[in-house]
């Protein structure tokens, strides 16, 4: 009878694969108890968690040339990195940046050579992300297929009113940047 | 044989049997990397290469000790610093997937494609400040390729409870924390999924799909129900094999309702569909006077 279950037979094929995996089963509980996304154990909650109701929701918008882009035509990937890059940098000239918390938290302020190594392979610096607007340009110019002068990026609020969003008026300007 | 003859006798309302493991491995390894080839195909067209992230100055490990080793590393920096390193890694990736369709023996390929791929990931999703997590169908689904016989037997049925695993963790987390009980639940995950789309795209069927579900809270929390019973039935994999054929079609089908309802593209994820639709049944071990040649029976529900 038990030489039918999965785990006997793995156990009987190869003791190697069957610790391997027992590995991975339990690094998977485990890290699905943790609820944190550690590659390659996943918590797959897929929406699990109760949405709250909101009336006020926020949108990244996107200007080309003062034309608002809609990136929603865009290929998945290809608007997923506009819309997540632009969400970092937003993050990033907030200063709010997890990467750079954690680190503190954990090692302190990097001293030594060695330390700033690898700080700056896990968190970008001041003149890196000044880059960041002009790879943007190149970026959605090769996306959209358009050439790019100029982008502005506002983050702007919406109300729900009779099931259409309605501006409330209140917006930030992310990024303004001519080329 | 031809994959043709194969998937005649496939289609045969009996038992499909082989004498030599391999053989089903190089067969199940066609279909494996024929989907793989597709996908990589489809991540070329979305933009999910590294020639089109290169010199990004985004990097963003997020919480993952995975993603800040492999960062620490210095490698994915070496790469996205160098766009030709960039177009390199990806064409090499494209020819290796096609270096294993060909191939006959698959185990050497299957372990350079999936280090690659494995960095090509990591670098590609803390650059763009992204995580995906049904990446991790394509290494499942590979990983049986780098071994042979009862090795690649076991890993092939594991790869059918890790799906199992992902649908039946998914449904259970609705419940313990509370998604499936909370009132307007999908109505509430549809306006923030979609803000965007009706913003900047307001006149589409798409976006009048969307909104016609939003102003009906009973058909978009039916939906919500569906997707968790549809996910919570895959408890049936971990006790018997006879329902394969409908859980796949139920995976294809929750797979296209992620795409119409959330335009979420769990593309990654159809690669599972393999695994599951062709589950092993029945396995003979080695006989002894055919030490490198196994007895599989795959049994067909039809």
């Amino acid at each position: 009878m038990t030489d039918k279950l999965y785990i006997v037979k793995l156990w009987n094929t190869s003791k190697w694969l069957f610790a391997g995996i027992l590995i991975f089963v339990t690094g998977q509980a485990f890290f699905t108890y943790k609820g944190i996304l550690n590659f390659p154990f996943f918590p797959f909650e897929m929406y699990g968690h109760p949405a709250s109701p909101t009336n006020e929701v926020s949108q990244t918008e996107i200007y080309i040339n003062n034309q608002l882009l809609n990136y929603t035509s865009l290929p998945d990937w290809t608007e997923g990195t506009l819309v997540n890059t632009v969400r970092f940098y937003e993050k990033y000239q907030a200063g709010n940046i997890w990467a750079d918390k954690a680190w503190h938290d954990r090692f302190g302020t990097p001293h030594t050579e060695f330390q700033k190594l690898i700080y700056s392979r896990l968190v970008p610096s001041e003149e890196q992300m000044s880059t960041y607007p002009e790879w943007l340009s190149g970026y959605i110019e090769e996306a959209a297929n358009t050439p790019v002068d100029s982008i502005r990026i506002l983050k702007k609020y919406y109300q729900y009113d009779n099931q259409r969003l309605v501006p409330t008026g209140k917006e930030t300007v992310l990024l303004d940047y001519r080329r | 044989m031809t994959i043709n003859d194969w998937f005649r006798q496939a289609k045969k309302p009996s038992y499909w049997i082989t004498e030599d493991s391999p053989v089903d491995a190089q067969f199940l390894g066609k279909l494996v990397y024929a989907g793989l080839i597709l996908l990589l195909i489809y991540r070329w067209y979305s933009g999910r290469i590294l020639m089109d992230l290169a010199l990004s100055p985004v990097i963003e490990p997020e919480v993952d000790n995975t993603f800040w080793l492999v960062l620490a590393s210095g490698i994915p920096e070496i790469l996205i610093q160098s766009p030709i390193l960039c177009i390199i890694t990806d064409v090499m990736l494209l020819a290796l997937a096609c270096l294993g369709y060909i191939r006959s023996d698959r185990v050497k390929v299957t372990w350079i494609f999936l280090v690659l791929f494995f960095i090509q990931t990591i670098t590609l999703e803390a650059y763009s400040s992204s995580h995906s997590k049904t990446v991790i169908c394509i290494f499942i689904t590979l990983l049986p390729f780098c071994f042979r016989n009862q090795k690649w037997v076991r890993l092939w049925e594991f790869a059918r409870y890790y799906l199992a695993f992902m649908m039946v963790n998914s449904a259970i987390s609705k419940l313990y924390y509370g998604g499936l009980f909370t009132r307007d639940q999908m109505t509430n995950i549809l306006v923030s999924q979609h803000t965007d789309l009706q913003i900047l795209a307001p006149d589409t069927l798409h976006t009048g799909f969307i909104q016609h579900l939003i102003s009906s809270p009973q058909l978009s929390n039916s939906l919500y129900i569906l997707a968790f019973l549809m996910q919570l039935i895959f408890i049936t994999a971990f006790f018997t094999k006879k329902i394969d054929k409908i859980l796949s079609v139920l995976l294809i089908s929750f797979v296209i309702g992620t795409y119409f309802l959330m335009r979420i593209y769990n593309l990654d994820l159809l690669m599972m569909v393999l695994p599951l639709w062709f589950s092993i049944v029945y396995f003979n071990p080695v006989y002894t006077h055919q030490r490198e040649k196994t007895t599989i029976i795959i049994k067909r529900f039809t």
